[in-house]
């Protein structure tokens, strides 16, 4: 019995070949999570959108209040500062005590008076802080100012800074202003301004303003100069300045809720992406780590069927060797209590033939037909014994005609069959059991006899079989065999006989075999049987 | 007069046996027990014993242990195939093994070599 394998080795163990790429789970985790992250991208992606969208309406909200405030101020001061300078005959000087009055309602920070020069404009003359005669004005405000001195009208500049403060400028040229001019009044972007919008508030728009009419936008009139149009989503509103209906449009210059925002969508997707390849992964790992330990179970699922076949057929065995055991110790018995009365009969025989007339044919064929028969029930003792406890050889040496000679005369031949056993005389001397020996020659002759009912020949031969070995031949020319017989003939309880149970070539061979000796039949149906013996040649050693 | 002791618990064997002998010239005193074996072998001059190995009480190879002084030819008998006591019978000088059922001519060539002389 083996102990319970625990440590059968695993090493060297493989999981099954077939996975070589990804399991179907996986594909399936790694397709919808992908999907997912594709979603969620394009989800975020449109939330920051909208968010963006939302902080610009409000911002264009603002910034429109802020203007109206800032241009309705600038209005109101550009129509007294108008009065005050419409000169006849001309205006080069602007009165410097004029300027805080000027500023009176909106906070001005300067007033001044522009003119064209070169390509831009220069400050002709200027009140307040921040403007000083001779000083060209920025491009942007010169382009207002050209726009101004070509079409009448008011226009507010783009936003610039005076002082380092964000201002922004209101232009008016004829007859707001003198001939050839552009009256510029420059206002702070203060007042009721949200606290976002005084630190730079325009830094992040563009700001378009129109006037013109509003039902119809495509005829409006760009008020300052920006890049047009605007680039990206832009957000708009109208609102009314004193009688004039104006348009302002409002584009984000920077993502309004942040460059990171911008790019969440592909934030998300990328995660998701690595998350994706993780979850796969894992998912793999674990399905791989899965399908290798279920092909473990199998595995030893396996080896404990097998075990269980071993253990099944072990007990078989077991079971057989236990029947064997009993039947032993049964023929040990019986056999104990035939032996005695074989003898006596035998000895009776012997007694009989001694006192019977040696010239009657007829009692001494019923005599040897009486002996014959003692001598197979004998064997079929023997043969039991020998098959259900079979000992080890005692070897020694054993004279191969005397013991032929025994046989034959323990075993007279039936009537109708010559035995001829001239060939024994001196062949070498075996090394064998005699005794068991004895019983394989008995069983060949008896074997012999019954394949000849109708009579036939016996031919016992021995001789020399190469060096250190011997050879016994018993021929018959009975029956024969063929193949199919002669395939199972040392099977035990093979017979082919009417009587007898079978075991007497099983034990002949097992015996043979165990001297180290060999049995071999030559037959074929209706040419008799040769069975021939090749044992070891006795040397001169007593005991193996 | 050559004397033989038969001993054997089996009065069949014993009949015969004597009956065989007695054929072949010999004188024969049987036994059916160790212990009326002892008392023939003490009371008779035996020149050669057979007996059984297997009887009741004690056995053949206890009495041959027993027979010491000049010691028969003790030829043993048994109808054992596989006789465990054989090699214990022949380290206590047994003359001769025989399997039953032997043959009765067999018996008398071991008797006759027993002895040293025919009948």
């Amino acid at each position: 019995m083996t102990e319970p394998s625990t440590t059968a080795p695993l090493r060297g163990r493989r999981p099954p070949a077939h996975r070589r790429f990804l399991r179907p789970l996986t594909l399936l985790v790694l397709l919808v999570v992908v999907a997912a992250t594709l979603a969620a991208a394009w989800g975020t992606r449109n939330l920051v959108r909208d968010q963006e969208n939302r902080l610009l309406q409000e911002r264009t909200k603002e910034v429109a209040l802020v203007l109206n405030e800032a241009v309705t101020s600038i209005q109101s001061d550009l129509a007294s500062l108008g009065t005050e300078l419409r000169v006849p005959g001309g205006m080069a000087r602007f009165p410097a005590a004029a300027a805080p009055q000027v500023g009176g309602s909106g906070g001005a920070r300067a007033v001044a008076l522009l003119q064209p020069a070169g390509s831009g404009f220069t400050v002709a003359a200027a009140a307040g802080s921040g403007l000083t005669a001779g000083q060209a004005v920025s491009d942007s405000v010169a382009a207002t100012a050209r726009a101004a001195l070509g079409h009448p009208g008011v226009y507010t500049t783009p936003i610039f800074r005076l002082d380092g403060r964000p201002v922004v400028g209101l232009a008016a040229g004829p007859p707001a202003a003198p001939p050839g001019s552009v009256l510029l009044r420059a206002s702070p972007v203060t007042g009721r301004t949200p606290s976002a919008l005084k630190s730079g508030p325009y830094s992040e728009l563009y700001i378009a303003l129109y006037v013109g009419t509003v039902a119809r936008p495509d005829n409006l009139v760009l008020a300052n100069s920006l890049q047009l149009p605007l680039p990206g989503p832009t957000a708009s509103e109208s609102f009314k300045l004193g009688q004039s209906p104006w348009f302002l449009q409002v584009a984000a210059r920077q993502p309004l809720v942040g460059s990171v925002a911008g790019r969440a969508g592909w934030f998300v997707l990328g995660g998701g992406l690595l998350l994706a390849l993780l979850v796969g992964l894992l998912t793999e790992l674990v399905g791989r780590r899965g399908d290798y330990a279920m092909a473990m179970v199998d595995e030893r699922t396996g080896e404990l069927r097998a075990s269980l076949d071993e253990l099944a057929a072990t007990q078989a065995q077991l079971v057989d060797r236990e029947r064997l055991a009993a039947i032993g110790q049964l023929a040990s018995a019986v056999g104990h209590e035939l032996r005695n009365p074989l003898g006596v009969i035998s000895n009776s025989l012997y007694l009989l033939r001694r006192s019977s007339d040696p010239e009657d044919e007829r009692i001494r064929r019923q005599l040897d037909t009486a002996d014959r028969e003692v001598a197979a029930a004998t064997l079929i003792v023997s043969d039991l014994l020998e098959y259900s406890r079979g000992r080890q050889p005692i070897i020694a040496r054993v004279a191969v005609d005397e013991l032929v000679n025994e046989v034959l005369s323990v075993s007279p031949a039936p009537e109708g069959i010559a035995v001829s056993s001239n060939g024994v005389a001196g062949a070498p001397s075996v090394a064998a059991d005699r005794d068991q020996l004895r019983q394989v020659m008995l069983n060949l002759v008896t074997n012999a006899y019954d394949a000849m009912p109708e009579g036939g020949a016996l031919t016992v031969d021995a001789g020399p079989d190469g060096p250190g070995r011997v050879r016994i031949e018993v021929a018959d020319t009975g029956a024969g065999m063929d193949s199919d017989t002669r395939a199972k003939v040392f099977e035990p309880f093979f017979t082919t006989k009417a009587r007898g149970v079978g075991l007497g070539l099983a034990v002949s061979a097992r015996i043979v075999g165990a001297h180290d000796g060999t049995i071999q039949i030559e037959s074929s149906p209706g040419s008799g049987s040769t069975f021939t013996l090749v044992l070891p040649a006795f040397t001169g050693e007593e005991d193996a | 007069m050559t004397t033989v002791l038969v001993v054997d618990d089996e009065p069949g064997m014993r009949e015969t046996l004597t009956d065989i002998l007695e054929d072949a010239g010999y004188a024969v005193v049987v036994a059916s027990d160790a212990d009326s074996a002892m008392a023939a072998y003490r009371r008779e001059p035996v020149d050669v014993v057979v007996m059984d190995v297997r009887m009741p009480g004690r056995d053949g190879v206890s009495v041959l242990q027993e027979m010491n002084g000049p010691p028969p030819n003790v030829i043993m008998m048994t109808a054992y195939a596989v006789e465990e006591r054989w090699r214990e019978a022949m380290a206590s000088r047994a003359y001769a093994m025989v399997h039953k059922p032997f043959q009765a001519r067999y018996l008398l060539s071991l008797v006759e070599s027993a002895t040293g002389r025919p009948a």
